[in-house]
């Protein structure tokens, strides 16, 4: 058994102030590309989701939907909206050339409901012609809703077999559906016959102006997918020239906004990330060169009891490691932690779809952003270490002469 | 043994002067550390003696000539195996008070054992024998736990020079070792320093301290970079 004496180790554990706070800043390091990334990773996320959970090319809204930023709103926010237009729009797009699939939906807002402590958006669509909330339905429901039953976004909290009463009228819960990220995790989803039947409840229950809407003549939304061989531009044009008081909005240009929105917070973000970055690498350059600075002489003493410079060198990058490898590994959870604890306030402060990737790709990212902070963090005291080992030991060791 | 030998060796150093913008710290000489020796050269601060002493270890290179451990020649080393030779075969005390801080006692004085793989494994026994073994005779025994800032400058300079022994090294060099140390601490040391040189090795002090001279078997004086040989007693 050769003799065993880890200088590096011992440099850390007794002096347990300095050794902190250079842990302390490697996880800053690695806090914030960790948060940061995830929080780019997961607008990224609701961008996509929320372009394929949208699904059709051109929503056609009532005109002072489209005007008054209710469907906005709705759509990019979740804020719950309702807005109905007469239901012979449907023909008459429908009737227009270019318009392949096609599918209304209803829109109804809750005051309040059991499940939750504020409003609701419940949206309506007709189970035949559906092509957007079927689909994405599927992998939590399989088969059809029955009249009266509902299905709950994953941020509700309502479970498979609960009962919740909107306006009067119970409805079951079938089933709960996967996270999107999007507007879509706070809505309630029934088809046509049971939204129809909750508009009326509504209706007689006064509690919103319907004014005199006749729930079997109206509509809220219509969805178009444009069919082959035509433009979406094209027959978004002929809608709005041809049907009256709607207005044709092409999903693509909302989702534009929103990515336009995203790019904005990223730029932000990796701004900040890059600041800090800059901060706490010369920081740590700075803190490790002070700290070899005043152990030069102890530095000297190895050279001259015939340690080389590769030891010394690697004596240095042994302590910085341990310190970087701890504060990178608590930074990466503290990260992690604190995205996944706090994403639905950055979604509602942040006010975009917010999607964080699963487990794997999380825990993939947190990986990645600690090895790029440990080879940071490590880059940024080799330079010392290098400086170090190529001292003058002579000189030091001189010393007070 | 190996002997530790300078030929033609010389040091300059810049310096901005009216003259010349260099100065010989130590001017070309020859000068060879017998085994079984204990030499001292004294002379006053600023006089080129560290200069020297860190040419013979092998930290310094020379401006001309060559330093010659046995058959090996430092300074036309690179830099791992140069460190090799003076880890196994040179015990440097260097000026000052040298602890490694975070280290105790006896770590600090085994420490030139864990730089390199040793030869034979199984003498990690026998290195910590040989530590206790120099802690006794350098009167820290009981120290042996005790991390350096609770030491007296007596204390870690024993500790100083029982590092410098602990390799069993050919040559030991040492750099003013008893310059800060009371009249019974300067004692315990020389006659350590003297009890090594009757076993055979090759010990150098530099100092400027008149007790040293009555150990010294030859001595030297430098004066302004010029060594001279003292050839009677004073
Ligand atoms: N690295 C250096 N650069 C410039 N001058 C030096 C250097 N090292 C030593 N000197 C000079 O060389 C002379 C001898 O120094 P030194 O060998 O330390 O003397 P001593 O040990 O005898 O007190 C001094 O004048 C000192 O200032
Ligand atoms: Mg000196």
């Amino acid at each position: 058994m050769p003799i065993k004496i880890h200088p590096s180790v011992r440099n850390l554990s007794r002096k347990p102030g300095r050794t902190a706070a250079l842990i302390i800043l490697s996880l800053v390091l690695c806090f914030t590309v960790t948060a940061g990334s995830l929080i780019i990773n997961g607008l990224r996320g609701g961008l996509v989701s929320l372009e394929t959970r949208l699904g059709a090319d051109i929503m056609v809204v009532p005109y002072q939907a489209s005007t008054k930023a209710d469907l906005k709103g709705m759509v990019l926010q979740g804020n719950p909206g309702y807005f109905y237009m007469d239901r012979s729009v449907t023909d008459k797009v429908s009737a227009m050339d270019g318009v392949g699939q096609i599918s209304e939906q209803f829109f109804l807002a809750t005051a309040s409901a059991s499940c939750c402590s504020y409003a609701v958006q419940i949206i309506g669509f007709e189970p035949e012609t559906d092509f957007t909330i079927q689909p994405w339905v599927q992998s939590s429901f399989k088969g059809d809703l029955d009249y009266m039953e509902i299905l709950v976004g994953n941020s509700l909290n309502a479970f498979p077999g609960d009962t919740l009463t909107f306006y009067g009228s119970d409805c079951k819960v079938a089933a709960k559906l996967e996270k999107t990220g999007t507007y879509l995790d706070t809505a309630v989803y029934a088809n046509e016959e049971t939204i129809k039947t909750l508009i009326s409840s509504a209706k007689e229950k006064k509690i919103f102006d319907f004014g005199d809407v006749d729930p079997d003549a109206i509509v809220s939304c219509v969805l178009v997918n444009v069919a082959d061989g035509y433009s979406v531009e094209e027959v978004l044009n002929d809608i709005n020239i041809h049907v009256r008081k709607v207005e044709a909005v092409q999903t693509q240009n909302m989702i534009e906004d929103v990515s336009r929105q995203l790019t904005g917070v990223s730029d932000v973000v990796s701004g900040l990330i890059v600041m800090v970055w800059i901060l706490a690498l010369i920081i740590l350059a700075l803190a490790f060169m002070m700290i070899s600075n005043e152990r030069k002489k102890e530095f000297a003493v190895l050279r001259a009891i015939g340690a080389s410079r590769g030891y010394v060198v690697k004596m240095i990058l042994k302590e910085t490691f341990l310190v970087n490898i701890i504060g990178c590994a608590c930074g990466a959870a503290l990260g992690l932690l604190t995205t996944v604890l706090f994403s639905g306030f950055i979604e509602s402060s942040l006010k975009l779809p917010f999607l964080l990737p699963g487990a794997a790709g999380m825990a993939g990212l947190a990986i990645a952003a600690t090895a790029v902070s440990i080879i940071a963090g490590t880059v940024s005291s080799a330079v010392c270490a290098l400086r170090i080992s190529r001292m003058d030991t002579a000189l030091i060791l001189r010393g007070e002469n | 043994m190996l002997t530790l030998r300078g030929e033609g060796i010389c040091r300059q150093f810049i310096r901005k002067r009216k003259d010349s913008n260099v100065f010989y710290a130590v001017e070309k000489t020859d000068f060879e550390l017998p085994p079984g020796t204990m030499t001292v050269l004294s002379g006053e601060s600023g006089s080129g003696k560290s200069t020297l002493l860190h040419m013979l270890a092998g930290l310094l290179r020379p401006t001309e000539g060559k330093v010659l451990l046995g058959d090996h020649d430092l300074y036309s080393l690179d830099d791992k195996p140069l460190s090799v030779l003076r880890n196994r075969h040179i015990g440097l005390v260097p000026q000052g008070q040298t602890p490694l801080m975070a280290l105790t006692v006896k770590e600090n004085i085994l420490l030139p054992c864990t730089l390199y793989r040793q030869k034979d494994e199984s003498s990690a026994e026998d290195k910590e024998r040989k530590a206790e073994e120099l802690m006794e005779q350098t009167g820290i025994a009981d120290l042996k736990d005790v991390l350096p800032r609770e030491l007296s400058g007596g204390e870690l300079r024993r500790m100083s020079i029982a590092r410098a022994l602990i390799m069993n090294p050919d040559v030991i060099l040492a750099d003013e070792p008893t310059g800060d140390l009371d009249d019974e601490n300067t004692g315990i040391v020389l006659k350590l320093f003297k009890e090594q040189a009757r076993q055979g090795k090759a010990v150098f002090l530099v100092t400027h301290d008149r007790d040293t001279f009555a150990y010294a078997d030859r001595r030297f004086t430098m004066r302004s970079g010029k060594i001279e040989a003292v050839r009677d007693e004073i």
